[in-house]
């Protein structure tokens, strides 16, 4: 019993057997293989499609239903194999003598006696991942094993410096599996092991293709379901995830490119000034040696660019817009990315060691800055009387001036500023005053929930006004100065400029500032009391980046 | 020296002036080509013809049009351009200097 499948061909079905169909096909896509290294090749391939359908059609009308796999043999004898349409080519080629054409056409086949050129494939018949080894093994003709452990010692060699170097070598193997076609078809697995394409070999190699699928199902493997399942994974992520990463190597590279330019042309002190004194790359133009530097940006502009022609070119062979790569320049491309991770890598693994030197010799340097810095701060606090109570996390020190409610730029104000958000921010002040009511007014803003002016007396009740989120525009400060300004057309008003300049201010836009109360204040006998700005409410979570105050003013009552 | 390598060169040198002689009369498809070529024992596989025929029609030597056709598929058939026939008439001077050349020789 023989399966009969039904194919169409230009638009007509014809019945064929199983096997002539499967030897049919392997033909076709051998003669396609043949001829996409040429620019008209399609062409040439459809027009021999076209005659293959005829053939058939023929076959039909003398009246027999079914295509079977002697009438294929004989479609194939007829027409040729590509070896036999290749030295033809060649030698017409160099006929015409028309030099742009002999420098499309493949160099001229060794005599027929000669095995043929053999050519780099992906062996997925005896893969372990991506069958590359498996490959390559075949085109080098040596034990695969030898090869595999080859790429363990150098896996080895990438793990010992750190720094995520190990994952060089496994990029390079998943770029060689995009790069390298696997040899799918019986005439593709000749190819591979260099044996020649004919009737014969096409026949075997494609029986013992049945043979190897009947073996792996009469004992299938974990392995091979594992790797099954990888590379379904793959397949059907393959065009998005190829796609995004060429679009994310594109944005590396660019800003690489970017980043290259500005190092190498920038003049030194600007470097500094740009990234700071302690940055890696500061550190990197300071020490390290420039050819060194100079490889590692060449090494990765070019692994880049290597990624992206790679990544770019599957897109277009899955989409069929462009043909298989000609092996040599596969093997330069493969030859480029593989010299440049190892370039990339050593030069790297070379600036790290002095920069890390570097680094520990500055360790001191930093820390005292990074303290001096940190006791100016709490020093221009204490001078306005403020006192920093909790802080954790706070970006860019704890006043600021320039966005002042009153439009006077260099009024002071208290800021805690974190753009993550996740930060303490607490400053107090504690004043001695006569017992009493008070009444607590200020001028904050904030972009969150959570932050409150308060005030707590000697005995430990609090007071608090929770400060409404507006952000960094608009706000009530800002819109009475703006009625105030309209209203006052004749400027009469003796702080008319001041108003003016306060509904000015962020290009008429305001700055947030809101006015805030707190009332019935009680201070007792011990005439101490407390009060200031808080993010951490103790009944609403923080959820805003800054918090700003100023303005603070006790009213007795 | 093989004496099969010697004739099938001297054939692939004939063939696309065979090629275009046999479109000078009429448009053919290329199955009718392969046919009478074979019948001139010119070519021994069928897909030796395709690269030639398309090569010929990239260098505006032959042109080519569609034609439904009662069996099978759609079929091309091809003809000569203008400068095809200036061409083939530039062959047909080479290829009467060269029989008679020949000619000579023999004698």
């Amino acid at each position: 019993m023989k399966r009969n499948i039904t194919v169409n061909i230009f638009g007509s079905l014809y019945n064929i057997d199983e096997d002539a169909y499967r030897l049919l096909d392997a033909y076709l896509v051998n003669i396609r293989d043949y001829f996409s290294r040429q620019s008209d090749g399609r062409e040439i391939a459809d027009d021999i499609e076209a005659r293959v359908a005829e053939l058939m059609s023929e076959i039909r009308t003398s009246g027999r239903d079914t295509i079977n796999i002697s009438d294929v043999e004989s479609i194939i004898g007829r027409i040729g194999n590509p070896e036999d349409l290749g030295v033809f080519e060649d030698a017409e080629a160099s006929c015409v003598a028309d030099e742009d054409r002999a420098a499309a056409c493949t160099p001229p086949e060794p005599p027929a006696e000669l095995k043929p050129k053999r050519k780099l494939f992906r062996d997925t018949h005896h893969r372990v991942l991506g069958g590359i080894l498996a490959g390559m093994a075949k085109y080098f003709n040596v034990n695969p094993l030898w090869l595999r452990l080859a790429a363990l010692v150098v896996e080895f060699f990438f793990i010992l410096p750190g720094e995520g170097f190990f994952i060089m070598p496994i990029l390079a193997y998943v770029a060689c599996w995009i790069l390298i076609p696997s040899a799918s078809t019986p005439a593709e697995r000749l190819q591979m092991k260099g044996e020649p394409i004919n009737l014969a070999s096409l026949r075997d190699e494609f029986l013992k293709g049945a043979r190897d699928l009947y073996t792996t199902i009469d004992a299938p493997s974990v392995r091979s379901t594992f790797v099954g399942g990888i590379s379904a994974v793959v397949r059907s992520l393959g065009f998005a995830a190829v796609a995004l990463t060429v679009v994310f190597c594109a944005v590396c590279l660019l800003s690489a490119v970017f980043c290259v330019t500005c190092y190498f042309s920038l003049p030194d002190p600007y470097v500094e000034y740009f990234f700071g004194k302690y940055s890696l790359i500061n550190q990197v133009h300071t020490v390290a040696d420039p050819a060194e530097v100079t490889v590692f940006a060449v090494g990765v502009l070019l692994s880049l660019a290597l990624i992206m022609f790679i990544g770019i070119h599957w897109l277009m062979r899955r989409s069929g817009r462009a043909t298989a790569m000609p092996g040599w320049i596969r093997w330069i491309v493969i030859l480029l990315f593989v010299a440049s991770l190892v370039l990339t890598t050593a030069s790297w693994a070379r600036i790290v060691a002095v920069v890390s030197v570097n680094h520990d010799r500055l360790e001191p340097d930093y820390r005292a800055e990074q303290l001096a810095s940190e006791r100016e701060h709490i020093e221009e606090l204490g001078a306005e009387g403020w006192t920093l109570s909790k802080g954790r996390n706070l970006s860019d020190g704890y006043m600021d001036s320039g966005e002042h409610y009153s439009g006077r730029k260099q009024l002071k104000y208290l800021n805690g500023l974190n753009k993550t958000g996740s930060m303490d921010y607490e400053v107090v002040r504690t004043v001695r005053i006569a017992p009493g009511t008070y009444e607590l007014k200020a001028v904050a803003r904030t972009d969150g929930r959570g932050c409150e002016i308060f005030a707590i007396n000697g005995v430990g009740e609090r007071r608090y006004s929770a400060v409404e989120p507006c952000g960094a525009k608009g706000g009530d400060v800002w819109a009475e100065a703006v009625a105030k300004v309209r209203i006052d057309s004749l400027h009469t008003s003796a702080d008319y400029q001041l108003t003016k300049n306060l509904a000015d201010t962020n290009r008429g836009r305001g700055y947030g500032w809101q006015r805030v109360s707190v009332s019935s204040i009680t201070v007792g006998a011990d005439s101490v009391l407390t009060y200031g700005v808080t993010n951490m409410s103790p009944t609403t979570v923080w959820d805003g980046t800054f918090v700003s105050a100023t303005a603070f003013e006790l009213r007795r009552l | 020296m093989n004496v099969d390598n010697v004739k099938s060169q001297m054939r692939k040198g004939m063939l696309e002036y065979c090629v275009m002689l046999l479109l000078r009369k009429e448009a053919c498809y290329s199955s009718d080509i392969i046919r009478r070529l074979k019948e001139a024992e010119l070519i021994v596989v069928e897909g030796t013809l395709y690269p030639l025929l398309t090569r010929l029609k990239n260098d505006g030597l032959l042109s080519y049009e569609w034609r439904e056709s009662t069996q099978g598929p759609p079929r091309k058939y091809y003809r000569l351009t203008q400068s095809g026939e200036e061409f083939l008439a530039q062959l047909d001077e080479a290829w009467c200097s060269l029989a008679n050349s020949v000619e000579i020789i023999k004698k």
